[in-house]
């Protein structure tokens, strides 16, 4: 699979590109310089002490935050003030949040099937069946018909990814999907990911979750201040051979 | 700690020493005791207070009936339709509670729309808008509403001309305007809305759409006549503004109005069974429908066509009218029309109109009005106040349900591609209204109940006239406990339908 997916990359276009990205918050500059390319079907991790920009990154990817200078390209399509390209992109491009973000006042059926019978403009029928598919793969086809309030944390963030993923995207961005679960959920939530990134899914995912990013990602990159501070294959980053750049040890000292 | 704690009890584990038998140291009957010592208490101090009340009453003989409700009333009332002085007490008091349910009715309705708007512009990106709406909001909610209701009394007794110079929409006159060109340019701008809608970038074409309406519009308000010639139009007021207050024009239903509802209701039925089918369709399909737009369009069609199909009647070929020496003579029912010999009864028998236009007029001396709907100085003060005090509490439910709703439910809508429209209706507002219906019910009452301010002002609601029935008949008890009911029947009233709202938005959640 790893080597499947090696053969893909190579030889296909970055799905997602990044050019000396700056973005700032008034003064505060947020992103610096941010160059950085995605290919299909990979799993990037980004990592870093919190106020270092992760979350902001990953949400100019898909327009939740508006980058102010250089380029952002996402699955062939210029990110600009043009509001067809953005709808394109968030079409193409599942978000899971930290907070679940589920619609409290529809069911979990519901909740999955809007956006794919609104924006997609598919069938009732369609969008259900797709939904008890999806309810199928993250476990919980017994809970379609419940509100999210009446579910736990874990449950309630697999339903969010089941959402994001009935869109059919080409991308999914994850921030720190786990960091608000208690300690015996976040594995139920990891599993579902790992299945996701084995399925060839391109994932950008923030996390805590060092496991994860050993087991699952292709590639890790650290920020500090709103720079990647560092890039490279897990093996590399978690290796206690390699010298690393002194703010991303420091980091690593505190988190492992 | 947990051994000291047991020391106190027996050793045999039971529970200790009591002097009360259990049965009295059970919740729920020593509840039971509570409630009936209560209910007890309250009879007593009211059979109390009734029975003094009666003794005192009886004895400067007023004792409370209903019977003096028959009596003649012998004041006037402003305000007050057919009623005279000649009418009996309980007429005077129907008048006056009609006048109640008039401010409160549209006063609902009025605030509501005004409260919203102003709601929504308190949270607006637009700097200026933003702040001169909470100007808005401060200023009213921290005045009395006394005082505000007397504000517009003095501003419409003070800043608005004497009648004979009322302030007149439209200008009387005859003018010349090209309506050619007005349907052309009507024309254009469908034309070009239509060749746009397949445009891919909204931003090119709303552009397009906006510029070519503004050019439209702009060279239609100039006075630029480039197509065809003016016709020369009549205009006759329809509304007059002066210290006396506004008069409006009317529309009175005419002997074809039912036949024509006939219309009306089919086509609000043919357009809700559209809407129906054309969402069954979008959802067995998926393909989107702009059903609202169709139904509208079908429900205006027919309303239409029944105006026109009634159009078509007939109209009697001599008719007998008064002519100008006052002798009976027979015309033509149309040259009688053009003449203006018909009287309003004849006119509302055979005309071709469902509804009929009165503009207002004035009598000869230019005092009071003939014709149309005539609204008070007292009654705008009270409606402007009540409304505008009310609309500010409002605005601000509406700010706190909206900015109530998580960013993060905008930020999920937005990340699934959700339109603006859709994230709107089907994400923001279901869960805004959840927040804002109780209080906005709260405010519905206290508009209601604050109606009773309008004697203030001389407006004769229902406080205002049972005064004065007490006042003439010495029958406070009664008149009092009618006024009260009355405002228990409006507030039950009004508190039903909120719960009923709110009930449709509480089911939706869990
Ligand atoms: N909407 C905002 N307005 C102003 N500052 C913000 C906003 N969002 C985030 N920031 C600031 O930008 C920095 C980066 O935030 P974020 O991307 O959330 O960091 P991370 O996800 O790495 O913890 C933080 O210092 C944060 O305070
Ligand atoms: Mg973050």
């Amino acid at each position: 699979m790893q080597e499947l997916n090696q053969q893909v990359m190579a030889s296909d276009e970055p799905i997602i590109i990044c050019r000396e990205m700056n973005k700032w918050f008034g003064d505060f500059h947020v992103l610096r310089n941010i160059t950085l390319e995605v290919m299909p079907q990979e799993v990037l991790v980004i990592i870093g002490p919190s106020g270092s920009g992760k979350s902001t990154l990953i949400r100019c990817i898909n327009r939740l935050e508006e980058h102010q200078d250089g380029r952002i390209v996402v699955n062939g399509i210029e990110l600009s003030h043009d509001v067809q390209n953005i709808a394109e992109i968030r079409r193409e491009t599942g978000m899971v949040f930290q907070q679940f973000n589920l619609f409290p006042h529809l069911t979990v059926m519901d909740n999955i099937t809007l956006a794919p019978m609104k924006v997609r403009h598919w069938a009732r029928d369609k969008a259900e069946q797709r939904a008890m598919e999806l309810l199928e793969r993250v476990e919980i086809p017994e809970q379609a018909c419940k509100y999210p309030g009446q579910l736990s944390g874990g449950q309630q963030q697999r339903v969010a990814i089941a959402r994001a993923l009935a869109m059919e995207p080409r991308i999914m961005l994850f921030d720190e999907p786990t960091s608000a679960l208690d300690p015996e959920m976040i594995k139920e939530v990891l599993d579902v990911m790992k299945e996701l990134a084995l399925s060839g899914m391109t994932m950008l995912v923030v996390t805590h979750e060092m496991g994860f990013a050993r087991e699952v990602a292709d590639r890790v990159i650290f920020m500090d201040m709103g720079r990647i501070v560092e890039e490279g294959p897990p093996e590399n980053f978690f290796s206690p051979d390699i010298v690393h750049h002194p703010r991303t040890q420091e980091f690593l000292d505190q988190i492992l | 700690m947990l051994e000291s704690q047991s020391m106190e009890r027996p050793a045999d584990g039971s529970p200790p020493e009591n002097l009360l038998p259990a049965i009295f140291r059970d919740g729920r009957i020593l509840q039971g005791i509570a409630q009936i010592i209560f209910v007890a208490i309250v009879v007593l101090v009211l059979n109390n207070l009734q029975t003094r009340i009666n003794t005192a009453l009886e004895s400067t003989n007023q004792s409370p009936n209903f019977e003096f409700l028959q009596n003649r009333a012998g004041f006037d009332i402003a305000d007050s339709g057919s009623y005279s002085s000649n009418d009996r007490y309980i007429d005077a008091f129907r008048v006056g509670f009609i006048n109640t349910i008039r401010v409160v009715l549209f006063g609902l309705v009025a605030t509501t729309v005004l409260g919203i708007m102003v709601g929504i512009f308190l949270l607006s990106r637009n700097f200026l808008l933003r702040t001169i709406s909470r100007a808005y909001v401060e200023v009213l909610r921290n005045t009395p509403i006394l005082l505000q209701i007397f504000a517009w009394f003095f501003i419409v007794i003070f800043a608005l001309p004497q009648q004979q110079q009322s302030f007149a929409f439209p200008q009387e006159g005859i003018r010349s305007l090209p309506l050619m060109q007005y349907a052309l340019s009507l024309f254009v701008i469908l034309v070009i809305w239509q060749a746009t809608g397949s445009m891919r970038r909204p931003a090119w074409r709303n552009g397009i759409r906006q510029v070519s309406v503004a050019v439209v519009v702009l060279a239609n308000l100039l006075g630029l006549v480039l197509v065809g010639t003016g016709t020369p139009i009549e205009f006759r007021p329809g509304i007059y503004i002066s210290i006396k207050g506004v008069a409006v024009f009317e529309l009175i239903p005419s002997s074809l109005f039912a036949v024509w509802m006939v219309f009306v209701v089919v086509g609000a039925v043919v357009a809700i069974a559209m809407s129906r089918y054309f969402q069954f369709i979008t959802e067995t399909t998926g393909k989107p429908i702009p059903r609202t737009r169709y139904a509208l369009l079908a429900f205006a069609g027919f309303t239409l066509l029944g105006w026109l199909v009634m159009g078509m009647r007939p109209t009697p070929s001599v008719i007998p009218v008064l002519d100008e020496s006052g002798e009976v003579v027979e015309m033509p029912y149309d040259d009688a029309f053009e003449s203006g010999l018909l009287t309003i009864e004849q006119e509302l028998e055979y005309t071709r109109q469902p509804l009929l236009y009165r503009p207002p007029t004035l009598d000869r001396r230019g005092r009071n009005i003939e014709t149309g709907i005539e609204i008070s100085p007292s009654y705008l003060a009270v409606f402007l106040g009540l409304v505008i005090y009310t609309s500010a509490f409002i605005a601000e439910i509406v700010r706190a349900g909206i900015q109530a709703v998580p960013r993060g439910q905008l930020e999920a809508s937005r990340a699934l591609g959700l339109s603006q429209g859709d994230m709107l209706r089907l994400i923001i507002l279901p869960q805004a209204l959840r927040v804002i219906i109780p209080p906005l019910g709260n405010q519905f009452l206290n508009l209601s109940k604050n109606s009773s301010l309008a004697i203030a002002v001389s407006y004769t609601d229902i406080y205002q006239v049972t005064n004065t029935i007490i006042n003439q008949s010495g029958q406070s008890v009664t008149g009092i406990l009618m006024v009260l009911l009355a405002y228990l029947l409006i507030s039950l009233l009004i508190s039903l339908g909120m719960n009923l709202v709110n009930q449709r938005f509480q089911l939706v959640t869990r």
